[in-house]
């Protein structure tokens, strides 16, 4: 075996002084190695020196050191760089699972080096002249149009306005349930002028609610997606809540609910999902979830959280803040795909630690339910106790 | 050494009738044993077992000392205190089936010269680090040099002698395994590759299985380089403990991390390749049930796969299929069951010959036996998930001791006719 620096020398040659082909009498193997050894001790410039070396060589399969000169550059944060490594390696790469981790990469590096900029809630960006306009009624119905939705409303500027953070809203759930995959259906939506309007038309919502989705069959068998929401608020206002949170809540719940189809998604996550979906995180939630996980006696446990169907007023808050809390727990600690496939498989009949085991790909574990619970829970209070330390941070500061 | 001497000169006369006797047929054949007469016959018992021929079909048959007689007289010539002369005496008795005796006079002759090589190797010891080993002992140290990273001293020392000693063909194995991870994690690729072939067409299922995916996957990857998709181990990201052992990325195959992970993609790759068969078969339950259960056996060949690569990873997916073909026996089952209410209500309706009532009773029987043997086919398809398929199996257990009771009840009916 060549010895680690011998090969650690030839390799800082090749990087700086560009002496790359054909040096010493290592094989490619050997220098491929000894670069993977680097990165994975922690030390991306001698992996990348190693591997560039490598990569200068031009021998047989010399290219694949480029995924290492990639991944040392990413390391490093030299992200433009490390795109234009992972480039070269997908120029010549044919296997497709290392094409679609360079291609994820490359995206990665195009969001540090470019990142979008941090959503801002719609209700955030309108003045008071703005609301004041958005609370008007006229007499007559006015109807808008985008991709995916047809909005009628009582007020031609809102009803614009609720077409955009619609679709907004639904990139947004399309990310965080289908993984990204566009939405194939239209949606009609309703904005009625106030709360008596609302449940004159929307007549299967519950009492108390401000909005709802219907999902049904028409007489011709096509399926009629409809959300109902309210214009103001109950002083006569603009009801921005309407936009930031029930617009997408509900949209959310349409979109699950056709995607589920007959079977039986547990509420806590159906609950936790159409709140992730909302435009803005209600740190209330986050608070409220890590108290109760460490609270004791408030406590939903994790096996009858997801058993629940239904939750009653004195445990709603509860139920809504475990729900949100679990919901996004899950949605951080697993991939994407590992996310989607865990919902597919929720689908398919599964318990959720079934289908978290499933998307893993591990062998079935008994205590991985108990398991779970406690790495939730733990990290629950977790950004309780970070956020309560932020709001004590803020209170002396003012 | 004169006794010595003396010694093998005695034993080079008896090697012709190492055996004790000796009997000649008739027709020119010879046996060496210990020969005894039975009425009519000779019987001859040596090492492979016992033969036995007529007394009309024997020659001569010549007595001769048993081979522990001659031992015995070859170590009252011997000097006792020379390994070398103790040791050709064991060598002698292995080679005459006395392998207790030679086993005695091996330790013997490792107490009078522990180093000595001969007998060392017919004890089957190996030399570890200035110590003398058995085999099963060396074995363990062997791993344990595996996992502490010690593959030259393995690779070139350890094994080999190994090699010269193992016998059996699990320990043949093992050694061959170890060899194979030594070279792997010390980044021999080729001759790592060589191994894993070796070894998956040696071994059984779900060994080989195992094997040649270790093999297809250092030939993918013939510079040792395998890009990890996801960190490894994957529940490390969603539960709380150690964090994962590799991260996602270029990594080399030859840490046993990577390869696991490696592993797994294979794992992975059979498992969706069988959720697809057993999406085809979903779709074919209606109309075609026996297009179905193939496509199901199909799926858990390569869940098969899957589970020898991974041991267990296909579990939930074997009880789904389980639960699928419970589903679609009950549907028989049911239309059976309806078959057997059908002949039932015939009994009240009708005004039926005794002729006629006893052949309804054996249809009814019938109609039950072909439930009885569904709900048997159930519970020896869910026995194996009693956990996961208690339901099931509770509810197949009841219904049979239903349609037991009945089925002895209509049996009374027709021994009373």
């Amino acid at each position: 075996m060549a010895s680690r620096t011998a090969i650690l020398a030839t390799g800082m040659l090749a990087a700086g002084l560009t002496l790359a082909a054909g040096i010493g009498g290592f094989s490619t193997t050997d220098r491929i190695q000894d670069a993977l050894s680097a990165l994975a001790e922690n030390d991306p410039l001698r992996a990348e020196a190693v591997a560039a070396g490598v990569v200068g060589s031009e021998r047989d399969g010399a290219w694949r050191a480029w995924m290492i000169v990639a991944a040392a550059r990413q390391r490093q944060g030299r992200h433009r760089q490390a795109l234009e490594a992972y480039r070269q390696f997908l120029a010549l790469c044919r296997d497709p699972a290392e094409r679609t981790y360079a291609i994820e990469r490359i995206r990665k590096c195009r969001l540090a080096f470019a990142p979008p900029p941090r959503p801002v809630p719609a209700s955030k960006l309108l003045s008071r002249r703005r609301r004041a306009e958005l609370a008007e009624v006229d007499s007559q119905q006015y109807t808008e149009s985008t991709e995916h939705f047809v909005i009628r409303a009582y007020n031609g500027s809102l009803a614009k306005l609720v077409g955009s953070q619609a679709e907004v809203s639904l990139r947004r759930i399309c990310r965080i349930i289908l993984s990204g995959q566009d939405y194939p259906h239209a949606i009609n939506l309703y904005v009625w002028p106030d709360v008596a309007e609302y449940r004159k038309h929307a007549v299967s919502a519950a009492e108390w609610s401000g909005g709802s989705f219907t999902l049904r069959h028409d007489a011709s068998g096509q399926t009629v997606r409809r959300i109902d929401l309210t214009q103001r608020d109950g002083d006569g206002g603009f009801d921005v809540v309407m936009l930031d949170r029930v617009l997408p809540h509900e949209l959310c719940h349409l979109v699950l609910t056709e995607l589920f189809g007959d079977a039986r998604c547990p509420l806590a996550l159906n609950e936790g999902l159409a709140m992730m979906a909302e435009a803005e995180v209600d740190n209330s939630r986050v608070l409220l979830a890590g108290a109760a996980v460490a609270g004791g006696d408030r406590k939903i446990a994790l096996e009858t959280l997801l058993l629940m169907d239904r939750c009653k007023a004195e445990n709603a808050a509860v139920f809504y803040a475990e729900a949100f809390s679990l919901t996004c727990f899950l949605h951080c600690r697993l991939t994407p795909e590992q996310f989607r496939e865990t919902l597919a498989h929720i689908k398919g009949g599964c318990t959720l630690e079934e289908a978290v085991q499933r998307a893993l790909y591990v062998p079935y574990e008994e205590a991985f339910l108990e398991r779970l619970a406690r790495s939730w829970e733990n990290e629950a209070v977790r950004q309780s106790q970070f956020l309560k330390a932020l709001h004590d941070e803020e209170d002396t500061a003012s | 050494m004169r006794r010595a001497a003396l010694a093998w000169l005695i034993m080079a006369v008896w090697t012709v009738s190492a055996g004790g006797d000796r009997v000649v047929l008739k027709d020119g054949r010879s046996f060496d044993g210990i020969v005894t007469l039975a009425e009519d016959k000779v019987v001859i018992d040596h090492a492979y077992g016992t033969i036995s021929f007529p007394a009309s079909e024997v020659t001569s048959i010549h007595r001769g000392p048993t081979p522990a007689q001659q031992l015995e007289t070859q170590l009252a010539l011997i000097d006792r205190s020379d390994p070398d002369a103790v040791f050709q005496l064991a060598v002698w008795a292995a080679d005459n089936d006395l392998s207790k005796q030679s086993n005695e006079l091996l330790r013997e002759v490792v107490e009078l010269d522990r180093d000595h090589a001969g007998a060392r190797k017919m004890l089957g010891h190996v030399r570890d680090d200035g110590k003398w080993l058995a085999l099963p002992a060396a074995l363990q140290v062997a791993q344990g040099k595996l996992e502490a990273g010690k593959y030259e001293v393995l690779l070139n020392q350890l094994l080999p002698a190994l090699e010269e000693v193992a016998e059996e063909s699990r320990q043949r194995l093992l050694i061959q395994h170890i060899r194979g991870h030594s070279q792997l994690r010390s980044r021999r690729f080729e001759q790592a590759t060589k191994s894993f072939e070796l070894l998956a067409g040696r071994s059984t299922p779900p060994d080989s299985i195992r094997y040649a995916a270790i093999a297809e996957l250092l030939k993918k990857h013939a510079d040792g380089m395998y890009v990890m998709s996801e960190p490894y181990p994957p529940v490390a990201m969603v539960l709380d403990g150690p964090g994962p052992a590799v991260a996602s990325g270029p990594a080399s195959l030859a840490r046993p991390a990577v390869l696991a992970a490696g592993l797994r993609a294979c794992a992975k790759d059979a498992i969706k390749a069988a959720r697809a068969v057993m999406d085809e078969a979903k779709k074919l339950e209606l109309t075609e049930p026996e297009a179905a259960k193939a496509k199901y056996a199909l799926a858990e060949k390569h869940f098969d796969k899957a589970d020898a690569i991974v041991p267990g990873i296909a579990h939930s997916y074997r009880v789904e299929i389980v639960r699928r073909r419970i589903a679609l026996i009950t549907k028989s089952m049911n239309v059976e069951a309806g078959k057997y209410d059908t002949l039932k209500a015939e009994l009240g309706k009708r005004d039926l010959t005794p002729a006629q009532y006893g052949e309804l009773i054996v249809d009814m029987v019938r109609a039950l036996n072909r439930v009885r043997s569904d709900l048997n086919a159930i519970l020896q398809l869910a026995s194996p998930f009693e956990r996961e398929l208690v339901l099931e199996i509770t509810d197949a257990t009841h219904r049979l001791q239903g349609v037991s009771a009945l089925r002895e009840i209509l049996m009374q009916e027709l021994r009373g006719k």
